[in-house]
């Protein structure tokens, strides 16, 4: 079957006042159906870059995207996008933000309330569905950002660092949701992290990116058993994994 | 919204309006003292009781004069909210208009726009139509320009947040970068609300049958100090009743902002 994701020879050159900035050279990468994959490499190799590239809202200096077949142009439908930060309005409770996703596309409102309900209690910050942002801490907020991404059910997740913003507990916790919500619903997932044993959890398969300008350095297929846990990082394949990903991202390429 | 505070003591509670009015209390028993010890002329400082009798004495009048002024700064002010609030979103809509209005618009900052109000009477008249255009002109551009940088200050990523929504350019505006430019509009309406009773008042002292301006011009030909004192008292209250509303409705349309920074600032 063609993958859900086609990135083809992407390049992308940031113009600034300052000159270029060279954020990613010649990535080509293919996410297929149903897959999880997870994004390593080092801060500004150009991850993010990569992610907004594919959810349409940067168009690259080369090179292309397709989803579902469809060249990416501009923001596409059946996406859930979850930023680096949470980005939640100010002016709206965290259930109206969270239901914003539901208003722009011209959605039920009436109809996604209680999924947005179940996915506020999902992400453990039940009870604070009518306080406004700045009364939740940085973790909280990011929470609600995710079922933001999450209410209109897209069968397509992009994920930044969706996690880096929480103690490592409920990071952990959301791990396991996360899993569990990707192995019930068959969705496909892009997922950048910079924590290795994060990736190892999840993933069908990590690319490693090279430093800026980044290019897809190699790809690592992890293929034990679902559901994973905590106890599965210990797995021998998991720490050899683990070693193997130190070991490319600690090489300098030429 | 907002949460039940624990209560403050009543001197805490009451200090905002306390703390102050002590001070005036005793910068005007200062200033009794001040011109009654040096025995200074009363044409030239009176004292803070003869102004008082003044203003009782003639507050019918001053009370009709400060109404036509009110009226001025009012439907100059509101003209000012109604005509830069659409402007600025325009300009912000498109790129052109962006690049070839805004260096325009940031150089008349610095034109003194009381300079053409001479102008404008002899367009508009001795009347009331004058004053309005004139408060209009000096309160529109800080809003203008307070509307347009709020409106370029949105975060990049908010954007991306909304635009990943499929969301149309309308929607971008109305849902994010409306919203996220609305403090900074009312700073610059604050701004205004001060500069448009300046901008009646230029136009009352250029050439008017009415108003407090006109009221200060004649005092001050017929060197009546104290009534000339008298006069500045309804301008105080004009000015921060003005002040105050334009509060009440910043209060009223963006309480998310002003709770989030008092919440952040701790309470
Ligand atoms: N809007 C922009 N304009 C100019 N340069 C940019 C812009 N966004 C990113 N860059 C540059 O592109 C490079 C890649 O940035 P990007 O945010 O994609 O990195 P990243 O891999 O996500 O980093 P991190 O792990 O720290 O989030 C960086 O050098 C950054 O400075
Ligand atoms: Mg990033």
């Amino acid at each position: 079957m063609d993958p859900l994701i086609d990135v083809q020879q992407v390049i992308m050159r940031y113009r600034t006042k300052g000159g270029p900035v060279h954020a990613l050279a010649d990535v080509t990468l293919q996410v297929g159906r149903g897959e999880f994959v997870s994004v390593v490499g080092p801060s500004g190799c150009g991850k993010s870059t990569l992610l907004k590239i594919i959810a349409g809202l940067l168009l690259p200096s080369a090179g292309q995207v397709r989803v579902d077949g469809v060249r990416v142009s501009g923001p596409h439908p059946g996406v859930g996008v979850v930023f680096q930060s949470p980005v939640l309005l100010a002016w709206r409770t965290i259930l109206e933000n969270i239901l914003l996703q539901i208003e722009v596309r011209h959605l039920s409102k009436a109809q996604y309330r209680k999924r947005a309900l179940d996915l506020i209690a999902l992400v453990g910050i039940q009870g604070f569905e009518d306080k406004l942002p700045y009364q939740l801490s940085g973790g909280m907020q990011q929470r609600a950002a995710i079922c933001r991404a999450l209410i209109h059910d897209p069968p397509l997740l992009l994920m930044d660092e969706p996690f880096g913003a929480l103690d490592a507990l409920t990071r952990d916790r959301m791990d396991l949701e996360l899993q569990r919500i990707w192995l019930e619903s068959g969705k496909t997932v892009l997922f950048i992290t910079h924590s290795i044993p994060e990736a190892i959890l999840l993933s069908d398969t990590i690319v490693v990116m090279s430093a800026r300008p980044g290019r897809v350095q190699e790809l690592v297929q992890v293929t034990f058993p679902r559901p994973r846990d905590l106890k599965s990082l210990a797995r021998p394949e998991a720490v050899e994994a683990i070693e193997r990903i130190r070991a490319i991202m600690g090489t300098v390429p030429d | 919204m907002k949460e039940p505070a624990d209560r403050l003591p009543w001197h805490e509670q009451w200090g905002d309006w306390l703390y102050p009015l002590g001070t005036i209390v005793f910068l005007v028993i200062a200033w009794e003292l001040f011109v009654r010890l040096l025995k200074i002329p009363s044409y030239l400082v009176p004292r803070p009781y003869d102004v008082l009798l003044v203003l009782v004495d003639r507050h019918a009048e001053i009370f009709a004069h400060a109404l036509v002024t009110a009226q001025e700064v009012a439907l100059g002010y509101l003209l000012g909210v109604a005509v830069a609030v659409p402007c600025a979103i325009l300009i912000c809509w498109s790129r052109l208009l962006e690049r070839s209005l805004m260096p325009l618009i940031v150089y008349t900052q610095t034109f003194p726009k009381s300079a053409i109000a001479p102008l404008f009477l002899i367009w508009f008249g001795y009347g009331i139509l004058p004053k309005v255009v004139i408060a209009f002109l000096i309160g529109f551009f800080p809003m203008l320009i307070a509307m347009i940088t709020g409106l370029r200050a949105v975060e990049p990523d908010a954007v991306d947040m909304i635009r990943s929504m499929s969301a149309s350019k309308l929607q971008t505006f109305t849902k994010v970068r409306i919203p996220y430019s609305l403090p900074f509009f009312f700073s610059g309406a604050k701004v205004a609300a001060t500069l448009s009773i300046v901008g009646a008042l230029v136009g009352e002292f250029i050439g008017a049958e009415q108003g407090l301006g006109y009221l200060l011009i004649r005092a001050n030909a017929s060197l009546d100090t104290e009534f000339l004192f008298a006069i500045l008292i309804p301008l105080v209250v004009l000015g921060r009743l003005f002040f105050s509303f334009v509060g009440l409705v910043e209060r009223y349309v963006i309480g998310w902002h002003l709770a989030a920074r008092e919440g952040a600032q701790g309470s």
